[in-house]
């Protein structure tokens, strides 16, 4: 009997302008499983930054580690706390990444984004551009998006925070919920982007996400592992050939329903209140 | 391989391209009749091509010119997809460069109020100021909108390029415009260079994406400026 509720899958391509200038890929994605929390997470080093490469993939690990390790502690916390915790754990990170280079940590700038489902609560955490969706599931089985946390850049085009910027606590959001908190709706699904495909998935002048993101989610639920993965490829690849110069980054975390253990004990909580 | 993507074209949003808007504050006082107006009309030519000839640039690009005497507004900004062409300058009046920059600068606030409500991303402002000579207009708005410009420099909200055009030019009134960066001395009627440097820069900032540091091509300013 499988017991697989959350499915994950994510991916990373290359832009274009980097492809030319033979830069590597500054986009990273990760996700986990463990202490019963899904994770996925995803960062984007800084265009500027020489290795914002090792910056982004040591911020994306981290994030699974964090959310993993410390789920209930993090829920516990009030948000400025989190933030904190959240923010100086990651600096830590970069910071012996960077000595491990024999760099400077600004040389590892990064942006942030990771979500965690622990049962029926959830932790989602947003530095910088990029955004968070949710994918909501309607007590008439139609489903919608929202998002969650939107880009977080500053007044000009090619700014942004990263977890290495001065003050980036004051920066850093931190959301806690429950996955019914929007009764009779629940979210069944969420979307981490980096600002890459953001240019084909979100719209700032509405604050939406692009349909596509639903299709995206219901893929994820659908195809097997591997197949999810070429046809997520095979997306940022055809964003980042048609909408963007930049590198392109997904990761997706989607319910796949109650397993059969949870559904029977549903049943018998029923039927003795019954 | 996007045949194997799991969505449509049609499934994505079409996002308005960020833009760089550019101001270009002209002086076309009547000591500019003759050569240097014809000059100074084929580098804003110059400009439009280059721009119009660069991917992404022209999208992003939007160019509003201003020229004084009199202060007047001959091109508001716009993309070069929806205005190819230049405006055609002629040369007459005083410098009343402290009206032109108020006029260039109140154009551009309008402007960032329209991305801004329509959700167009937009990079940090340019204005660029070339004169002949000395402001003569009032002297309260010169003063004033010294102040707006240096204190918009200082916070980043805009990068000015101040140029000195043969060696009536006022320095140091430009200087005063441009705190942090001197202003240049154009070569001659070199201004098809300088606008030729000019579009290669527009084009790198419509390419940075956050946290880039977009760097000036120092070694192509001396094709133009005299250093």
């Amino acid at each position: 009997m499988k017991r697989v509720i959350w499915k994950r899958a994510c991916f990373a391509v290359q832009g274009r302008s980097h492809l030319s200038d033979q830069t590597p890929c500054q986009d990273s994605v990760a996700t986990a499983y463990r202490r019963n929390v899904n994770v996925i997470a995803l960062s984007d080093g800084a265009g500027s930054a020489s290795l914002s490469h090792f910056g982004s993939k040591e911020c994306a690990q981290t994030l699974c580690n964090v959310l993993c390790r410390r789920f209930d502690e993090i829920w516990r916390m009030n948000n400025i706390d989190a933030k904190l915790s959240v923010t100086q754990e990651l600096c830590r990170q970069v910071e012996d990444k960077a000595h491990d280079l024999n760099s400077i940590t600004t040389d590892l700038a990064a942006t942030a984004l990771a979500v965690g489902v622990k049962r029926n609560r959830y932790i989602a955490i947003h530095l910088g551009d990029g955004a968070i969706g949710i994918e909501l599931t309607n007590s008439d089985s139609t489903t919608e998006l929202k998002t969650l946390s939107s880009p977080d850049n500053g007044e000009h085009s090619n700014e942004t925070y990263f977890i290495t910027s001065n003050r980036a606590a004051e920066h850093v959001r931190i959301y806690t919920g429950t996955l019914d908190e929007q009764r009779p709706a629940v979210i069944t699904g969420f979307i981490l982007m980096s600002d890459g495909p953001e240019a084909a998935l979100y719209r700032k002048a509405d604050n939406q996400l692009a349909p596509a993101c639903l299709k995206l989610l219901k893929s994820s639920r659908e195809l097997n592992r591997r197949d999810m993965q070429t046809g997520l490829r095979a997306t940022l690849e055809l964003i980042a050939n048609t909408k963007t110069f930049d590198d392109c980054s997904i990761a997706l975390l989607s319910h796949t329903g109650e397993s059969k253990r949870t559904q029977k004990r549903k049943r018998s909580k029923c039927q003795r209140q019954s | 391989m996007n045949e194997l993507a799991l969505v449509e074209m049609e499934d994505l949003f079409e996002n308005p391209t960020p833009r760089v808007p550019v101001a270009l504050c002209l002086d076309c006082s009547g000591s500019m009749m003759g050569e240097p107006i014809r000059e100074l009309n084929e580098g804003v030519k110059t400009f439009y091509q280059a721009i119009n000839d660069d991917e992404i640039a022209r999208f992003s690009a939007e160019i509003c010119i201003v020229t004084f005497g009199p202060a007047s507004l001959e091109a508001d900004f716009a993309t070069l997809d929806t205005r190819p062409q230049p405006p055609v300058l002629t040369a007459s009046g005083n410098t009343p460069m402290g009206e032109a920059v108020q006029l260039a600068l109140d154009s551009l606030e309008e402007r960032k109020a329209a991305y801004r409500a329509s959700g167009v991303d937009y990079y940090q402002p340019w204005l660029v100021l070339m004169t002949d000579g000395k402001p003569n207009g009032n002297n309260f708005v010169l003063q004033q909108q010294i102040t707006r410009v240096a204190d918009m420099v200082e916070r980043k909200k805009l990068t000015v390029f101040p140029i000195g055009i043969g060696s009536d030019a006022d320095m140091n009134v430009l200087a005063k415009f441009s705190p942090g960066r001197s202003p240049l001395r154009l070569q001659g009627l070199k201004f098809s260079d300088f606008f030729s440097w000019l579009s290669k820069s527009v084009s790198r900032v419509s390419q940075s994406t956050p946290g880039d540091k977009v760097t000036l091509d120092v070694d192509g300013i001396r094709g133009w400026a005299e250093l």
